[in-house]
């Protein structure tokens, strides 16, 4: 019926309308269309999670979902996370406990992290792994960004000053 | 590493939905997409028309009726690991789930589309199988009831003809406290298990095994049930023994010889996980189903 | 990857080898196999579906003898094929050999199958791959036997003869394969589905 399809979602906040192929998927959509890089494509088969991104709040593998899906619908990438710059307690954090190297996992990482904190605010490490597993990093071993998601998890509850 | 053309559908109903399916050519339903999309990513699943049921909010219930739960095919697996009915009316299928993949895949991917795609190392049918579920489907033609023992008709082929879609599903419940089990082998946590055992337990007044239900999944094409080690099980006292020499049955099952593992092998783990199942089971069923 | 077959025949070797070499007659038994030209007395085009699943495989191809013996009853066919989208190709070399078994022949099938491509790489399903190739072996097989018995009893006039299945039709069984050739065939079909709802 259609290969064309006008679409209208809100990306960190804004409202974006376009006309897309139908089978663009969400992950080219934003980095091609928008041009938010900070949405990697790692494996496009949903296994590695560098795409994840926040759909209506939920972390999804932006490589399986067709732009034309999330019409009228709300995504957050990692672009939208920083306020003018200033850095969020879990983008200090991973600063702070080197939970990045290359940074190529590092967007899909930040987006599972916020889900995470936001369904659980004092998770155990178990629990922080249990999260990530979804999420590959060929850099870091994990443990820093596993000291990060910890650290970042005290700062929002107000238990330490973020960035200490 | 893109999909390949095809015309896409959004249907906001169920009789829409039939409409599509029984009018386009070569059509394949999206719903969670965790599994359709990686294989249009690959090309190896190249339809002319795609029928995206995302909308259709008659698909997405939840609810207890008569007994059993009736689930509908596009609840989201992780709505059903967070839901409070199924974790009191069908614990096995909580425990399973969260096993399914991993919180961003569960929260796209659906029951039912994992029922209709049916990967031999899924989780859902062996949970299903073991309770004896109902599968719903509907046509232009009318709608089916699908047992759950007749549902795998070989690799990666459930039994609904090509104008047809899994509505919903049915699970039988069992009584309040019952034990339950699951259990799988996978090298990382969230990856397709080699073998896994998913068991249902019911102890009478006595202590000894009333009713067991046993079914694997990752050895065959579909779910297995073990009737034999359900025998070996019945009107038995619990005891490591009783579960060893009952878990050996697992070793007959077909098996799966890929790059992951060899037959043996996984015949060797169904064992193996079916006696730590049922260990599990026992356990939850002596203290009421805690 | 070698897949083997064998089975018994109760005739002997020279009539069950007339039925062998007659490609024609005996594509059909191929499951999903259509021969499209007969290029020279050793040389056939031909296609070939085959169903894994969610994936539909479409092959189209040669197969030609490369080695015949019709005093020692043994041959080699090659065969190769494209998938028609892109996913890769498949060759196999199938070598039949007939001997002599009491009043009978036993019908040895040995195929050695290449797969190249997406399809080789279809990832967890290897094991499938194996076992659907098995299984198109196994009506092969079963649909040759019919065949020279049908030539057999034909030839003698005999009474006995069982109702065999024309060759075409897939050998009643419960299956997963049937189903999937049976799903394979509605697809095909799609276009007179109009007709009735049901097979």
């Amino acid at each position: 019926m259609a290969e064309r399809l006008e679409i209208t979602l809100t990306v960190n906040g804004e409202s974006v309308t376009r006309e897309v192929p139908v089978r663009l998927t969400l992950a080219d959509f934003l980095r091609h269309e928008l041009e938010l890089t900070g949405t990697h494509l790692g494996c496009e088969h949903g296994v590695c999670g560098a795409c994840t991104i926040l759909l209506d709040g939920k972390t999804a593998r932006s490589c399986l979902l067709l732009a034309v899906q999330t019409d009228g619908m709300s995504v957050d990438t990692v672009e939208g996370m920083a306020d003018n710059g200033a850095l969020t307690p879990l983008q200090q954090a991973f600063i702070d406990n080197h939970g990045l190297q290359c940074g190529f996992c590092t967007p899909g990482m930040l987006a599972t992290l916020t889900e995470l904190l936001d369904t659980i605010p004092d998770p155990s490490e178990q629990e922080v792994r249990e999260w990530l597993s979804g999420n590959i990093c060929r850099c870091t071993g994990y443990q820093g960004i596993v000291d990060a998601a910890l650290d970042a998890a005290k700062a929002l509850r107000g238990e330490s000053p973020a960035g200490a | 590493m893109k999909p390949p053309p095809f015309s896409y559908h959004r249907p906001e109903s169920l009789p829409q939905t039939l409409d599509f399916l029984a009018t386009l050519d070569d059509p394949k339903i999206l719903a969670g997409g965790q599994s359709l999309m990686p294989m249009m990513n690959f090309r190896y699943v190249m339809p002319a028309n795609i029928i995206d049921i995302n909308r259709v909010a008659e698909l997405s219930t939840v609810e207890e009726t008569g007994g059993a739960l009736r689930i509908g095919a596009m609840a989201r697996q992780r709505d059903l690991e967070l839901s409070d009915l199924v974790q009191r009316r069908c614990p096995l299928l909580h425990e399973a789930l969260l096993n399914v993949g991993h919180v961003q895949t569960r929260n796209r991917g659906t029951i039912g589309g994992s029922l209709s795609h049916l990967d031999p190392a899924a989780e859902m049918p062996a949970v299903l199988h073991a309770h004896d579920a109902t599968l719903h489907a509907a046509s232009k033609r009318g709608t089916r009831d699908i047992a759950m023992a007749d549902w795998s008709q070989g690799f990666m082929t459930p039994n609904l003809e090509p104008d047809e879609i899994l509505t919903a599903i049915t699970i039988p419940c069992w009584p309040e406290g019952h034990g339950y089990g699951f259990v799988e082998f996978a090298r990382r946590h969230g990856d397709f298990a080699m073998a896994g055992a998913a068991v249902l337990l019911t102890l009478d007044a006595g202590g000894k095994i009333d009713r067991a239900s046993v079914a694997l999944t990752g050895v065959d094409n579909g779910p297995v049930r073990l009737p034999e080690t359900e025998a070996a099980l019945s009107g038995q006292t619990p005891s490591p023994d009783l579960f060893e020499s009952a878990a050996a049955h697992a070793s007959s099952v077909p098996g799966i010889e890929d790059v992951h593992a060899t037959k043996e092998y996984r015949r060797k783990l169904a064992v193996v996980m079916t006696k730590r199942a049922l260990g599990q089971a026992l356990d939850r069923a002596q203290a009421g189903g805690a | 990857m070698k897949l083997e077959n064998s089975f018994d025949v109760p005739v002997a070797p020279a009539e069950a080898w007339r039925v062998l070499i007659d490609v024609e007659r005996v594509a059909p038994c191929v499951p999903g196999a259509a021969l499209t030209e007969v290029v020279d007395a050793n040389t056939y085009k031909g296609t070939i579906k085959v169903k894994l699943g969610p994936v539909s495989l479409a092959f189209d191809g040669e197969v030609s003898f490369t080695e015949r013996d019709d005093d020692a009853f043994t041959a080699r066919l090659a065969a190769a094929g494209r998938e028609g989208r892109n996913r890769g190709s498949a060759n196999a070399d199938v070598d039949f050999a007939l001997a002599a078994n009491g009043d009978g022949t036993k019908v040895s099938i040995v195929t050695d199958l290449q797969l190249a491509g997406p399809i080789a790489q279809y990832g967890r399903s290897q094991g499938v791959i194996a076992s659907v190739s098995a299984e198109m072996i196994d009506r092969f097989a079963a649909c040759l036997k019919e065949n020279i018995l049908d030539d057999k009893s034909s030839d003698a006039a005999d009474a006995e003869t069982a109702a065999a299945p024309a060759p075409a039709e897939p050998v009643a069984a419960a299956s997963g394969i049937s189903i999937m050739l049976g799903a394979l065939k509605r697809s095909i079909c799609r276009f007179m589905r109009r007709l009735t709802g049901k097979e």
